[in-house]
């Protein structure tokens, strides 16, 4: 195996030494900035308003943030249930860091949905929060998720807390439909004339801007897998080192209890 | 002698369920303390909202349920804290037993303690809001068919939870957006069954009926791991 | 307050949700790779994987 420091690329590959970045991450990384840009010169400035949203036909513009974050989610959440399945087939750590960089990933693309649905809805309804379906089982869905990222916290041990979330990752994800068409049906009992969700027209760039916003969110989310996940692994390894540090210790202490080895062993390091 | 794998299972959870329901008897906490909780919560909805019946009555199948779930977050916590204190939860884990037993065990001692909180609750909110039911039979299919729901869910998720140090505030947050659709599905069959048009609430009864199968099945496929881990 | 937020022009709601994804998203971006960054540094080189 090569050293790693010593390739860090040049140019526009160069990459921090320390950092979370490795040669394709990089490319991609280029490829998504410049997207993001044709992105967002479709989205706000080439793209005609919608015509049939009336006076605000500008509005439309949201979707294009609104839909590819709420894909870019359910995208995440689904690889949390499947990275968490495979954990519990495989037991490797790997994939574990990837269920858990998924789902925070996921939720800040849950955030996101509901931001923007919620401008959106005050645009529509005139409140920032209406009893929508959808917009409702996506806020259930946060807590469901702010959960599972929850319990990761408080479990300590790694391999305890990697099985216990990785049931929890499928459990949860089982959940999202369930929560889901209940919703929708328990909406659809009350649904008013006022809280018709407005579907604006969509065709030719604004159509493109949607489609495109999704292969963005997309590339986004790999993106961001790819850092998260090495930073978790990262976290993985130290985590496995402070462990095996503190046996060494618990090691050196005991023989310096016997009395055999003096105990300055164990110390530098410890930072 | 082989042995089929359901009996043990059943003949494991009813020890399980024996030895909680003899505990509850011993100590009855459930009965001097989280019945009276869940009492004092109706009564708390009566200061949040006006006394004046008319709100109170109208909103009777919502505030039930939700009186409901907030004593069955105290009944999780109080089933599995006597398995965590003293290290129990080490000796069912080495013990003999099935694990999908302990699951039914635990589940059915929580249903059990559930059943009777709502029966109590049903006759608070009819003496204390004066609301009238009907359909009689659909206020008990509901009852028997949510309580089997969130007592499956509130045993998986309390083993979850159990023997963390933060149990008490991460069981509300895992628990609750799981259990939502039961809220929702019994507030409907309650609202359905006080305004006497039963046929509405069935298809809820449906949905109480689909969730409490789906959770019975995780339980038991998933409770092994969990308990090892716990 | 509310007034003036329903006669706001449609602009201020889309820069309002382009500012947040592009907040949102920057801001953990740049959250993950200070991260990063911090916690390889504790660690020795040969346990970096991906860096090669």
């Amino acid at each position: 195996m090569t050293s790693p420091s010593t390739d860090t690329g040049a140019g526009l590959l160069r990459r921090h030494p320390d950092g979370t970045a490795s040669r394709g991450s990089r490319i991609l990384g280029i490829v998504l900035l410049v997207s993001v840009a044709v992105f967002l010169y479709v989205a706000l400035i080439a793209s005609e308003p919608d015509k049939s949203l009336d006076a605000q036909g500008q509005l439309v513009r949201i979707m294009y943030i609104h839909v590819p974050s709420a894909i870019g989610c359910y995208t995440a959440f689904f690889v949390t249930a499947v990275a968490s399945a495979m954990y519990l087939w495989k037991r490797t750590t790997g994939w574990d860091a990837l269920a858990a960089s998924s789902a925070e990933i996921g939720v800040i693309f849950v955030i996101l949905t509901l931001m923007s649905g919620s401008i959106w809805g005050h645009t529509t309804w005139g409140t920032w929060w209406e009893w929508d379906p959808r917009l409702t089982s996506t806020a259930l869905m946060f807590v469901l998720y702010v959960g599972y990222l929850a319990l990761r916290r408080a479990i300590l041990d790694p391999t305890s807390r990697a099985k216990q979330s990785a049931i929890l990752g499928i459990i949860a994800f089982i959940n999202v439909p369930i929560v889901h068409y209940s919703v929708d049906w328990w909406r659809s009992l009350h649904q008013t004339a006022t809280v018709a969700s407005l579907d604006p027209q969509i065709d030719g760039l604004r159509l493109f801007a949607l489609m495109f916003g999704m292969v963005v969110a997309m590339m986004l989310y790999v993106w961001l897998m790819m850092h998260r996940f090495r930073l978790a692994f990262a976290e993985a390894a130290l985590e496995a080192k402070g462990l095996d540090l503190a046996l060494a210790e618990r090691r050196a202490e005991a023989r310096a209890d016997g009395g055999a080895v003096p105990p300055s062993v164990h110390t530098e390091g410890a930072s | 002698m082989p042995e089929l794998a359901a009996d043990s299972m059943l003949r494991d959870a009813a020890m399980v369920v024996g030895k909680d329901l003899r505990l509850e008897w011993r100590s009855r906490v459930t009965f001097s303390q989280i019945l009276p909780f869940a009492l004092l919560v109706l009564i708390l909805f009566a200061f949040a909202l006006d006394p004046d019946r008319r709100i109170l009555e109208e909103a009777t199948p919502g505030l039930f349920w939700l009186a409901v779930l907030f004593s069955m977050l105290l009944a999780i916590q109080r089933a599995y804290a006597v398995e965590t204190a003293d290290g129990v939860i080490d000796a069912l884990r080495l013990s003999d037993l099935d694990p999908a037993g302990i699951f039914l065990g635990k589940a059915a001692g929580i249903g059990l303690h559930l059943l009777v909180l709502e029966i109590v609750l049903f006759l608070g909110v009819t003496v204390l809001y004066g609301a009238t039911p009907h359909g009689g039979l659909l206020i008990v299919v509901t009852m028997v068919l949510a309580t089997a729901g969130l007592a499956a869910a509130g045993s998986l998720y309390g083993v979850l939870a159990a023997g963390l140090r933060v149990r008490d505030t991460l069981l509300p947050i895992l628990m609750l957006p799981v259990v939502a659709p039961v809220l929702i599905a019994g507030t409907e069959a309650f609202s359905a069954a006080y305004a006497d048009a039963s046929g509405e609430g069935w298809k809820w009864c449906g949905l109480l009926a689909a969730f409490s199968v789906l959770y019975l099945a995780i339980g038991i496929f998933a409770f092994e791991p969990l308990l090892e881990e716990s | 307050m509310g007034v003036v937020l329903a006669e706001a022009s449609p602009w201020t709601y889309v820069a309002a949700t382009y500012g947040a994804a592009v907040g949102l998203l920057g801001g953990y971006a740049a959250w993950v790779i200070a991260k990063g960054r911090k916690v390889n540094r504790q660690l020795p080189p040969e346990d970096r994987r991906w860096s090669s």
